[in-house]
Formats: structure tokens, sequence, C-alpha cells
């Protein structure tokens, strides 16, 4: 093997890499070749000098600055991922919302349709009462009205929307906190809080 | 095969132990930091981009196989970004043939007569910063940071040969650059500028 050939196996020896039989072609090359060996110990000077750079002084309080920010983020990751899923079950309880009115609706129009019979036979005019079991039924259980007409409500177990829950938490504290919306008369509305996550502000994170 | 320690500790950044995530960037931020600081030669970019990783890894970290290396996919994300980077700063500047072709006359001296440390570091880094991204990372990861070439190979996600092969490339343009030799300029299919000797 002549000095050309082995320009690139010097490079690789200087650091250890190259492999068995490659090293021993070196090893006998650079002892009878001057110049090679000296290119050898030329890539090793390198590498030492390389080496040099792999720590050194960094500006005050940087790692501490990398904590705070990534805390921050993973923060505001957390906050968003229980948003997402606020936003997913307030969609659900929508849909479920409306679906019972629908469904209280029929059973009004039923009733209210039977009524004349029922009164004819109870004598009682009950559509209240009516509409109020016909309520209660939500949970799926089935109903039936004085006059006999069945119905089922629908709804969907609150545990069905749970895995719609972003997987990585941080022990989310689902106290009600933040008030965001309080101008519908169907209820009021909190975003989840944080409260096991420290604050970048207040804890060295 | 990942450390049984560091499994625990993962594991429990993934069920969402607060102090566990904590745990996990003190214990990689400083190579993390420096291996940004290699490739980029910033400290203010040195500092985004570790933050950038570490942010990914918590978010991505759900999904990761714990009988992975974990410092291996972090150190990818991070020489990714530092890529990323370079590639974007130097996007749409053709390689100028004189500057890749050896160091400034300045800089044209015996490296057995720079005195101090700080200088040798300097001048070091300068000659680093002439090579084409994906050559830099190899010899930095092997060379500066101690990496074998396995580990390499997992960092940049090639073979084991393709680690070899960028290696002793990127330490002969080293050399050539740091002896003021004039090196041509060519293009590789990743279309960064390859340095021939
Ligand atoms: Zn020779």
């Amino acid at each position: 093997m002549g000095c050309e050939d082995m320009k690139d196996l010097l490079a690789l020896e200087a650091g250890g890499d190259a492999q068995p039989d490659e090293r021993i072609a070196v090893e006998s090359h650079i002892a009878v070749c001057p110049e090679c060996a000296r290119e050898l110990t030329d890539y090793r000077q390198l590498r030492a000098a390389l080496a040099e750079l792999r720590e050194g002084a960094v500006p005050s309080r940087t790692f501490e600055r990398i904590r705070g920010q990534v805390g921050s983020a993973m923060k505001f990751t957390i906050v968003q991922r229980s948003t997402a899923s606020w936003f997913v079950r307030a969609a659900a309880v929508l849909v479920v919302g409306v679906s019972v009115g629908f469904s209280s609706a029929s059973i009004y129009r039923q009733v209210t349709q039977l009524r004349p019979a029922v009164e004819a036979e109870d004598g009682v005019a009950d559509q209240d009462l009516e509409m109020e079991k016909g309520a209660s039924n939500v949970s799926g259980r089935p109903y039936r009205t004085a006059a006999g007409a069945r119905g089922f409500g629908i709804i969907s177990p609150p545990s069905v929307l749970d895995p719609l829950r972003g997987g990585f938490t941080f022990r989310i504290d689902r106290t009600p906190e933040a008030k965001v919306n309080d101008s519908s008369k169907d209820g009021v509305y909190y975003l989840p809080r944080v409260e096991s996550f420290p604050d970048p502000h207040e804890v060295d994170f | 095969m990942p450390d049984p320690a560091e499994v625990d500790l993962i594991q429990r950044c993934q069920k969402g132990h607060e102090g566990a995530f904590r745990e996990l960037m003190e214990r990689y931020q400083r190579r993390t930091y420096w291996i940004a600081h290699n490739m980029l030669n910033n400290y203010d970019l040195a500092q985004d981009i570790s933050q950038e990783a570490f942010i990914r890894v918590f978010r991505n970290l759900r999904n990761f196989d714990v009988k992975k290396n974990f410092y291996t996919w972090l150190y990818q994300i991070v020489v990714n970004l530092c890529i990323d980077h370079l590639r974007k700063m130097s996007h749409g500047r053709t390689v100028d043939l004189d500057e890749v072709g050896g160091l400034p006359d300045d800089e044209k001296r015996n490296p057995h007569e720079e005195s101090g440390r700080a200088e040798l570091r300097g001048r070091v880094q300068k000659t680093l910063d002439r090579l084409p991204p994906k050559y830099k990372a190899v010899i930095m990861l092997r060379d500066i940071q101690g990496f074998s070439c396995e580990e390499i190979s997992e960092i940049v996600g090639c073979t084991n040969a393709t680690t070899r092969w960028r290696l002793h490339r990127a330490r002969k343009l080293f050399k050539a650059l740091w002896t003021g030799k004039r090196v041509e300029a060519a293009r590789d299919d990743d279309g960064d500028a390859d340095l021939l000797q």
C-alpha cells in the first residue's frame, strides 16, 4: 500500500477509528515511511486541539435560564393540552345538551298531544309531572309517559370522554379557578389550573 | 443498553412527575449546550437551541421507547436543529472558494506558536466553522465530544460506514484548512458543499 492509499487510513487511525486490519497496514507503513508517520502525528495533535472545545466557561445563569424557559414552555403545553381537552368536553356537553333538548321537546309534543286522553282518563292535567319524568331519564333508562308513549334518553357517560384528554399531564388540579365565561345561563366554565407545577418565577426551574 | 436508573427516570417523566424532567435536564443540559455551541459558535444560539431541544423532548417524551438510548435521541434533536440553523444561515449563498480555501493570512501560523489556550480554542473553532454542517457534526461528536462511531451513527442517523467515511473526510478537510492548504468545493447529494483536497 502506497502513501496515497495510506492518507485516508491515517485520518481514521489518528482517532483509533481504523479497523484492526487497517491498523496493521498503517503501523507497518509508518515504520518505514517518516512522512506518513509525521502526518499521523499531525492528525493526533489536531485531535488534541479539537478536544479543547469540549467545554468551557459559559455566561452566568445560562443553565438556569434554559431550565426557566423550558419550564415555562412546559407549563404552556400542559395548559394547551388541558384547554384542548376542555373544548372537546364542552363540545360533547353541547351535543348532549342539544340531544336532551330535542328529546325533551319531542316528549313535550307527545305529552301535549296525548293530554286530552290523559285528562279524559284521570281527570288531572299532569303535563309538568310527565315532563319531569322524561327529563329525569337522560341517564339512559327507558321511560314511559302516563299515556304509554315510550322513549329513551341518551347521554354519553363522562368516562367515555376521558381518553381524549392529553396523555402527558403534570398532575393538573381541576379546581375551578379562572372564570372564563359567565354570560351563559347554562353554567359558568373554568379553565383548569396547574397547581403542582412550580412557577419559574418562584422556583428555580 | 440504557442504564436502568435512567430508564426509571424517563418513565417517571412519562408519568408526569414534575421533578423528574428537571433532573433529566440537569443531567444533560451541559453536554447539550456544548454540542450546540461547538456547532454554532455562539452563546445565545447555543442557549436557544438547548431550550428548543428540551421543549421538543418534553412534547414527544411520551412516545419515546425507553429501550432506546435517550441521550442519542436528545443529541440527534440538538444536532439536527443546529444543522437546520446553519443551512438557513447559508441559504442562497454560494460557496466561495476563496473563503473555504484556507485560513486568512493572519491565521496562517504554526499551531505550536500559539501561546494561550483561549487563542488555540478560537482558532480551532474558526477552522471548524469552515466545514460543511454534516462533516462538522461528525468530527465534533467524535473528536470534541468523544462519542464512539456507533453512537454517532445513531445521533446522525446513518450507517457506521457512512460515519467513518464522513469522519475521515472531515479530519482531512480540517487538517487542510488548518494548515492553509487550498481546497476545492464540490456539491454532494445533500446539497452541502463537500470540500475536496
Ligand atoms: Zn507513506
